[in-house]
């Protein structure tokens, strides 16, 4: 299965500019408990290069997933780029959504994902 | 609820502790943990020339002057080779690579460890094997996705699940990796097979030698007590046994991936603004 060509889907670059002009993405030292956090995941390498998510969390709850940084040094790496990043947030959110735990028989580029998310998500709630 | 990421083996294992434990002690476990699977690692890798493993295929070592547990699990291999009909086979490639095996064997040790410690809640999910004890929080099962092997951003199973194992062996992670023991060829009529059982290491090896018959693999899993199987072939039909129906989530998945749900490029008047 070729990562780069199983979705139909058309999708555009990566969209790492611009936050969501959200009320609250600011004050990292606070007197008061800001309704959203925000906070970046290490950059994890896997086969096509490094990737980094950054996530947002409104108490437990998982409200945007934004890729700070995806393979692009290779055409193929490229390619999967491209449709990996609108991917990856829509899968992060969808299971948030369904309440699901775990994900058995995930893909190499989620499974690198899921590293980077996990991690990113532990920096948020310590 | 902390998951903890431990990079062994040439993957990362996900620790999912939901005891509530002081961070101390979810570190402490954690590090027990990623000992076993360096202890595992050192000893069973077929990329390590001084592995045990490595050594004993290149004949440097009797099976005989083995440790005890490496001694163990070749055994236990042999076993499980009769019980597929021969299709989890350590030796298929001509090499001594008990891999498949091994995975699944150390994540449910690891998983015994954990309860040892009295981290009695948690999930440990080693590239989509996993295994899982107690609940993810009171009252609950926990939720298990089976990410859909022939599409890229989809989910083509969600089950419910107590106490237990999922393992997945398929094409999607690493492409045509399973030889047919009885022919030689790479394994490609099944894109995936799941299994769902109360041990990991069972499930793990079955899915593998499940993958490896190709069609008739339906007709051995549907014959397994106490294990619930789904497969998906190279073409996108799904089979599952008859005990996975009780387990299959209350949710309707299409409502939760929309690419899923809608037939393919029909033809839909669309309102312009």
């Amino acid at each position: 299965v070729n990562l780069a060509t199983s979705s139909g889907a058309t999708t555009g670059p990566p969209t790492t500019s611009a936050p969501a002009p959200s009320a609250s993405n600011s004050a990292p030292t606070t007197s008061t408990t800001p309704p959203e956090k925000t906070a970046t995941g290490p950059v994890e390498q896997n086969r096509y290069g490094p990737v980094q998510v950054r996530v947002t969390v409104r108490g437990s709850t998982l409200v945007d997933v934004q890729a700070v940084q995806l393979p692009s040094e290779r055409q193929r790496s490229a390619d999967i780029s491209d449709q990996a990043a609108p991917m990856l947030r829509h899968e992060a959110l969808t299971a948030q959504s369904a309440n699901i735990d775990l994900i058995s028989g995930a893909t190499y580029t989620s499974e690198s994902y899921a590293q980077s998310l996990q991690a990113a998500l532990d920096a948020v709630r310590q | 609820v902390t998951t903890h990421v431990v990079h062994t083996m040439g993957m990362a294992i996900s620790v999912d502790l939901r005891d509530g434990a002081r961070a101390e002690l979810e570190h402490d476990a954690v590090d027990e943990v990623a000992q076993w699977f360096t202890w595992v690692d050192e000893t069973f890798s077929t990329y390590r020339p001084d592995s045990v493993v490595s050594r004993l295929d290149r004949d440097d070592l009797a099976l005989g002057q083995a440790p005890a547990l490496v001694q163990w699990v070749v055994e236990r291999c042999e076993a499980l080779r009769l019980e597929t009909d021969g299709y989890f086979d350590i030796r298929a490639t001509g090499h001594l690579d008990p891999s498949g095996f091994v995975k699944g064997w150390a994540v449910e040790r690891a998983s015994d460890l954990l309860v040892e410690i009295g981290m009695t809640n948690h999930a440990i999910n080693a590239g989509g094997d996993i295994r899982m004890r107690g609940a993810p929080e009171p009252g609950r099962l926990w939720r298990v996705a089976v990410a859909h092997p022939l599409v890229r951003d989809a989910v083509c199973l969600v089950v419910d699940l107590p106490e237990g194992a999922v393992a997945t062996s398929g094409t999607a992670e690493r492409g045509a990796h399973v030889l047919n023991p009885h022919t030689g060829g790479a394994a490609i009529e099944l894109a995936s097979v799941t299994i769902v059982g109360p041990d990991l290491t069972v499930a793990d090896v079955y899915a593998t030698a499940a993958l490896a018959m190709g069609s008739r693999a339906p007709a051995w899993l549907a014959d397994l007590d106490g294990l619930a199987s789904y497969v998906v072939d190279a073409g996108g039909n799904e089979w599952s046994s008859p005990g996975l129906s009780g387990l299959r989530a209350d949710l309707h998945i299409a409502d939760y991936q929309p690419a899923l749900g809608t037939s393919p490029a029909r033809p839909k008047t669309s309102v312009v603004g």
